[in-house]
Order: structure tokens, then sequence, then C-alpha cells
């Protein structure tokens, strides 16, 4: 069963390495061309500087969550030191379920904020693209943000909701990863076999 | 095997040291049991509450956010676990959110993602290979010169990869054999130990920009900042490399190896110098240096050296977002945390608290220094940073300590407690790789960590070897650039009304070039020669517009001044007794009924006829 879980794991593991492969491409594109724009005299990318900073909430609620699957977070691991790894996966029960509830309490957080950015019709300073339909993008659903005359601009802003979604979905992937980890724990107990906890490395540690 | 693998493989291979364990957590129950009678309950709990689960080995970042949640669910406002939608209450898991995201207002933010993968673009290329050949062409050739390449490609590599472990691998698995045959295991050894994290005050220095974002200090002038204090702790480990090396035999000096090694290296080490030409060119912002570097590191890693191939910039770009987003996640956390903190005035209340017990600066400093210490042998500096920050910069800046001096301090003690014995994360890594027993790698480390924290004891006692190079001020010019004063801005070596002389050369009025040293005095109620006193007569004390030199002849009486108001031809210094009236003054012809004193003697025309 587990490793069926995993399966599915990996699966999102792989949306999310395309996801936010595909957020740091957007960067790289978007603050070059502003860079580039600006020193040939021609104003910059509007909204590129904004973009780029929701940009980084993404990389860092994704990245986050792809730690997760790898036991990659960052601890405290003194008593690594002096401890078995049958105790280690003892610990990692109680931390990694307290996880469980801490995360899927921020997530619940994160959702609220975003139901309450959306009701308020808050946007960021992007463009709604013009290859948009405008049929499609005036839809209650998308409540995009309205002009001082409480009217839908010409040129619609990004609703900010929608930068906001990436928060509460990764939050959610995180407490999923953390169960899993929690059940590779269980398995590892029971079968005493606990070759998995070598995959965090210290290579992989900044600094 | 990686040298982690090995450490990894000491470790599970250690028998259950139960008994360690048990004293680890008598000692954090005591420490929490001492922390609440000392602090109180909650203010007790909280840090017991960190402590206990980051030593059960919890995520940083759930442990932060556990403690924010209690924080805000109980403490201070309140806001409890739950909310009242309808009422529009928001509770705990609300008010962290939205905190987590107020992140997104910092623009530098950017910089943390793109230098990191810069950096693993570089790292993947070969970087480490080609700087030390640099290396050891361009400095091999002196006095202690392999321990000195050593030194400089570990700062250089450990800059541009941002990691100290890989550093300790990368260059002692080059450099480890040759530097044992000539120097011996124990400098070898002590040397490849404290240098791996050396480069962390070098540009693109990811712990400063952490550091920037938390205090809200600019990074910009962190890098500068970081520039004498890198150069320094380089420059102590060199010195003794020097002193240990002079009776070992050198390579001689090649000058077509020096020349083929930097067409081979140049790009790599052009990166760090290219990157402060175009923040401090004012071409581009941190965060956009941070992604001209990455497409920098691609142009040079894939096209030119062609050793990383286009595909692999998936993986290097995956698994540089998952060392990004656990750092990151942290900072989100501890972000919340510390705002909850400052806004229930915690820190000006430890300020206060410990105000009272230390009132020098420099007695803050050295108690934060064995503070930090401690704390990076058992943190990793990015935690330590977004944990200790909040907690220390208003308290530093309650002793009168700069933000930026400060940075500095906390980033040098922490990569100094990579090293420091017992549980600084560099030992064992080197334990593991050079296969060594951890107790050796910590005797042979001693001596460069004495040297080091001689550098820091100097970097904390003199602010200016962190603030020398910076223009706090703004006026386009550093303390060490000849700057009198950098904290006013008035006083800089421009001279912008050409008088020949700047405000720091003694012009006390740079705007006005009437006023100058060896000026004379003339009654214009400045203080024209600039002996910072204004002369007695030209002191217009009444505020009627007159100084005395300007023929006041009370300046006591603003009634008396030489100014003649009415066009009478006569001022109230010449005796008018009212310097509104044209048909007043001593004299003057007395018109009846006018009921004013037109001769001045005193009395009115009306009050002479009435006394007739």
């Amino acid at each position: 069963m587990l490793e069926k879980l995993k399966q599915v794991d990996r699966g999102l593991a792989g949306l999310e390495r395309l996801a936010v492969m595909a957020v740091v491409l957007l960067v790289l594109v978007t603050q070059t061309l502003d860079v580039a724009l600006r020193e040939l005299g021609h104003g910059g990318l509007n909204g590129a500087s904004e973009l780029a900073r929701w940009m980084v909430l993404a990389m860092a609620f994704i990245g986050a969550s792809l730690a997760t699957s790898e036991r990659r977070h960052i601890t405290i691991d003194l008593l690594d030191r002096s401890i078995s790894p049958r105790v280690k996966a003892c610990f990692n029960l109680v931390v990694q379920g307290l996880g469980v509830l801490v995360v899927l309490y921020l997530a619940h957080g994160a959702w609220e904020l975003l139901l309450d950015k959306k009701m308020q019709r808050l946007g960021v300073g992007l463009e709604v693209p013009g290859f948009v339909p405008r049929g499609l993008i005036e839809g209650d659903f998308w409540a995009l943000p309205l002009g001082a005359d409480g009217e839908l601009p010409a040129v619609p802003k990004m609703p900010l909701w929608m930068f906001l979604l990436v928060a509460p979905v990764s939050l959610l992937l995180i407490a999923w990863r953390l169960t899993l980890l929690c059940l590779e724990d269980l398995f590892g107990l029971r079968s005493g076999n606990f070759d998995y906890l070598e995959v965090k490395t210290e290579e992989g540690r900044l600094y | 095997m990686s040298g982690a693998s090995l450490a990894m493989q000491e470790r599970f291979a250690a028998v259950t040291n139960w008994r360690a364990v048990f004293m680890q957590f008598g000692g954090m129950l005591l420490l929490s049991l001492g922390l609440g009678m000392t602090l109180g309950f909650w203010a007790g709990l909280i840090p017991g509450i960190f402590i206990g689960l980051a030593l059960l080995g919890e995520a940083l970042f759930v442990t932060l956010g556990l403690l924010a949640v209690l924080c805000y669910a109980y403490l201070g406002a309140g806001y409890g676990l739950g909310t009242n939608a309808e009422e529009q209450e928001f509770g705990a898991a609300f008010q962290i959110a939205d905190q987590m995201v107020a992140l997104t207002t910092s623009p530098v933010l950017l910089a943390i993602p793109m230098f990191t993968l810069a950096g693993a673009i570089m790292t993947a290329g070969g970087i480490a290979q080609r700087l030390v050949r640099v290396m050891r062409a361009s400095v091999g050739w002196m006095p202690g010169g392999l321990g000195i390449a050593t030194i400089v490609a570990c700062a250089f590599f450990a800059a541009l990869s941002g990691s100290s472990a890989v550093t300790i691998i990368a260059i002692g698995a080059m450099l480890a054999p040759t530097l044992e045959k000539n120097y011996g295991r124990p400098f070898s050894l002590g040397l490849l130990t404290s240098c791996g994290a050396i480069g962390i005050l070098a540009p693109p220095s990811l712990p400063l920009i952490v550091y920037g974002v938390i205090s809200g200090a600019d990074v910009n002038k962190l890098f500068i900042a970081g520039i004498i204090p890198g150069l320094l702790t380089i420059g102590v480990l060199a010195l003794y490399c020097v002193i240990r090396g002079i009776e070992i035999p050198r390579q001689p000096f090649d000058l077509r190896e020096l020349t083929a090694s930097l067409r081979e290296g140049l790009l790599a080490l052009a990166l760090p110098p290219l990157l402060l030409a175009g923040i401090y060119g004012g071409l581009v912002t941190a965060g956009q240096a941070s992604v001209l570097a990455v497409a920098y590191a691609v142009v040079v890693e894939v096209f030119i050296h062609r050793e990383v191939k286009l595909k692999d910039l998936y993986g290097l770009t995956a698994d540089t977002m998952m060392l990004v987003g656990s750092i990151l996640i942290i900072l989100l956390m501890a972000l919340a945390l510390s705002n909850f903190l400052t806004l229930e005035e915690v820190p000006d209340q430890a300020a206060a608290l410990i105000q009272e017990h230390i009132q020098s600066p420099i007695g803050f400093l050295l108690a934060l220094n064995v503070l930090l210490l401690i704390v990076g042998c058992i943190m990793d500096i990015f935690s330590a940073i977004v944990v200790m920050t909040p907690l220390v910069l208003p308290i530093a800046v309650a002793f009168g300590v700069d933000p930026i001096h400060l940075g500095i301090i906390m980033v040098v003690n922490l990569e100094l407690g990579f090293a420091t014995p017992p549980f600084g994360i560099n030992l064992f890594i080197s334990s593991a790789f050079f296969k060594r027993p951890v107790a050796e790698v910590f005797r042979a480390t001693l001596p460069f960590l004495l040297l080091l924290v001689l550098a820091l004891l100097a970097i904390t006692r003199f602010p200016a070897l962190s603030l020398g190079l910076v223009d706090q001020d703004e006026d386009g010019t550093s303390l060490f650039g000849g700057d009198c004063d950098d904290e006013d801005p008035k006083a800089n070596l421009g001279d912008e009304d050409g008088d020949g002389l700047s405000s720091c050369a003694g012009d006390c009025d740079d705007s006005d070039p009437a006023v100058r040293p060896g000026q004379p005095e003339i009654c214009d109620g400045l203080d024209s020669d600039c002996d910072g006193q204004l002369p007695e007569n030209e002191v217009d004390a009444d505020k009627d517009g007159f100084a005395a030199c300007a023929g006041d002849c009370d300046d006591k009486d603003r009634g008396k001044s030489p100014a003649d108001e009415d066009g009478d031809g006569v001022s109230t210094c010449g005796g008018d007794c009212d310097d509104f009236c044209a048909s007043c003054k001593p004299g003057a012809v007395e018109i009846p009924g006018d009921w004013m004193d037109n001769d001045c003697d005193g009395e009115t025309d009306e009050a002479d006829e009435a006394s007739e």
C-alpha cells in the first residue's frame, strides 16, 4: 500500500517540478526583459518586479513541499549523533505527526486568506494578457479586481487570489507527505529496515 | 561514496547511547524549567517548546509555525484558533498566513533562489578544478603558497556554491593529498575544515541577504560591509600559512601556467566582481543581479565550458528549489512569529532587561558573540539568522550598535560555529570525508579556530572594519573614502559652493562661498570664518532683523531698530517714537486732533489741550 501511495506522490512531485521550472523560467525571462528594455531606454517591463515577488512565494511553497518528500527540511539534529535509527524513527513519528496537524491548520488559514482576498477583489499590478478572451475572464469565479468606479477596468488586472492559491495547495501537499513519512517510519519500525533514513545528505545543506 | 553518506553511516553505526539521550533531554528539561522560572510561564514555555521540538528533530518550520500558532491564538490580542467568518473575526491561522504573504513585499527576496541556482549550476560545471588551478598558479610560488591557494579557492568556491560542506569535499578532494604531504596531516585537516565557510561574506552571500530581508538593512550595504571582514578572515589564515610554509619547498612561478589557468577559470572568477559592479554601478538591483547571474552561469557552463548539459538544468533547478523552499518556509514562519514578538514589544522588554545587567555596547557584543557561537554550532546559518535577528537587533540598536555591523558580526560568528567543537557540522563532514576520527579533526582545527576568533574580536571591537567602506549617509563617500562623518550627509568631500574647501576640510557651510575658514567676519549674521562662533555684534538678539553691527542701537529692545518703516527719515534708533507714523518724529509740528505724539515729546496734542 505504501508503495502505491508513494507512486502517487512521485506523480505529484513530477507535476510540482514542472511547475517550479515554469516559475523559474518565467522569472528569468521577465526580469531579463525588464533589465534589457530599461537599459535600451524603453522603460522596462511593467509589473515584472511584482510578478517576481509573487513567484518567489510560489518557489518557497513548492520547494518546501518537494523538500518534505525527500526529508530535506532543516532540522536541529543534535540527537541524531547519539541515537539509533530505531529511536530516530520513533522520534520522527511524533514530530511528523505533530507537523501534519500544524501544517493542516496553517493550510486552513491560507485558504481563509485566499477567500478573503477574493471577496475583496484585490488585484496584482499585472494585467490580464490580451490573448485571454474577455468572456472567459469576466465570470464571477475570477473575482477580477474592480476599478475606482466599481466597474471592471478596460484592461483588468490579475486577481490576487490566483497567486495565493499556491500556499494552501502546497501546505496540503506537505501535510500529505508528512503523513507518508509517518507511514514509512511505521513500516520501518515493523520491518527493522531503516535505509530510507539515509536519503538526507549533508551536501544538500546550504553553508 | 560521498562524504556526507559516510557521515551518515558513521552516525548510524554508532551504538545507541541512551545515556546521552537522557542527558540531553534532562538538560533540555532543566533549561526549559530554568527559563520558565526566570522569565515566567509563557516566556519560559515558548523557548522550552522550541528547544524541545528542535532537539527531537522536528522540522524547524513546523516548530516555528507551532510557536506562531500558540502566540497568535493565546497571547497578546488572543485571536483564538477558530474563525468566525460572519463576524469577520479571523483566528491565528489567518493572521499567520497574512504575515507570511507579507513577505512578498521584499524585492530582495528574489536573490535567494536565484543566487542559489546560479551557484548550483557553476558547481555542477566543475568550477572547483578551475579555481584551484588559478589559485595555485597565482599564489603557489609564495611562502605558504599552497595553503593560501587553498584558502582563496575555498573562499571563492564557498561564495559561488553557497555550501561549506560541498566546499570541503570539492576543494579537499583536490588539495588534501598535496597539503598533507607538504604541511602534515593536522595542518591539512584543520585548514580544509575551517576554510569551508570562509567565503560566506563574499557576494552573493545568501546569509547576508537573509539578514537583510529580516532586519530591513540594505543588502547592497551589507555586501560592501562584508569586504574587509572577509579579507581579514582570509588574511589571518593566510598569514598562518605563510609562517608555517616558510621552510616548505614551493613551486616556481610559471607565467604560462598562470595565463592558461586564467583563460580557463576567468569566467568563473569574474562573477562576484561583475555582480558588485552591476549592483553598485546602479544597473541592476540585487534581485535582478541574481537573475542575470543564473543566465551568466548557464551561458558559461552550458555553452562555453560545455560541462553541464541543457537537460541537466531541469534536475538542478528542482533540487535547488527544494533547498530554497526549505529555507524560505522557515523565513515565512519566522517572520510571522517575529511580527507577533514585535507587536508585543518583547525585544524591547528584553533590551531593557539586558541593559540592567550589561551597560557597555562592547560587553553586550562580547556576550552576543558567545551566544552566537553556541547557536552556530547547533543550528544551520539561515535558521539561526531568522530566529536570532528579530530578537537581537532591537537590543543591539538600544546599545547603539549599527544594524549593518551587527549583520556582519552575526554572520562571522555563525560561520565560526560550523567549525566549533563539539557540534560544528564541518567537523563531522571532514571527519567522514577524510576518514579521520572526530577528535583528531577537533584538535587539528583548534589553531585555525583561535585565529578566526581573533579576527572576529577585531571585527566586533572596531566597527569601522565593517562600516568603513559603506556610504551610510549616502553622500557619495564612505568613512575610508575620506568622509569625516558618515552619519551626516552634509559632511562630505564635495565642494558645492566652489570656494575650494569641502565640508570635511572645514567649510562649515558648503552652500555659501562667502563662508569658509579664514574668511573675515562681515555683518551678515553668519559664522563667515567657520570658527564655530558668531561674533556678538552679529547676533540679532531681539529678532528685529538688525544686529548691533548693522546699527541696532539696542539689541535687547525689539522696539529699537535702524529701520525707517514710515519713511519719515528717522528710525527708532534715531529717536522716532512711532516708526509707523510718517508725521511723527522729533521736531515735527503737533497736528491738533490726530491724537498722536507728533513731536515725540512723550505727550499727544490732545493731552496738551486737555491739560490746558
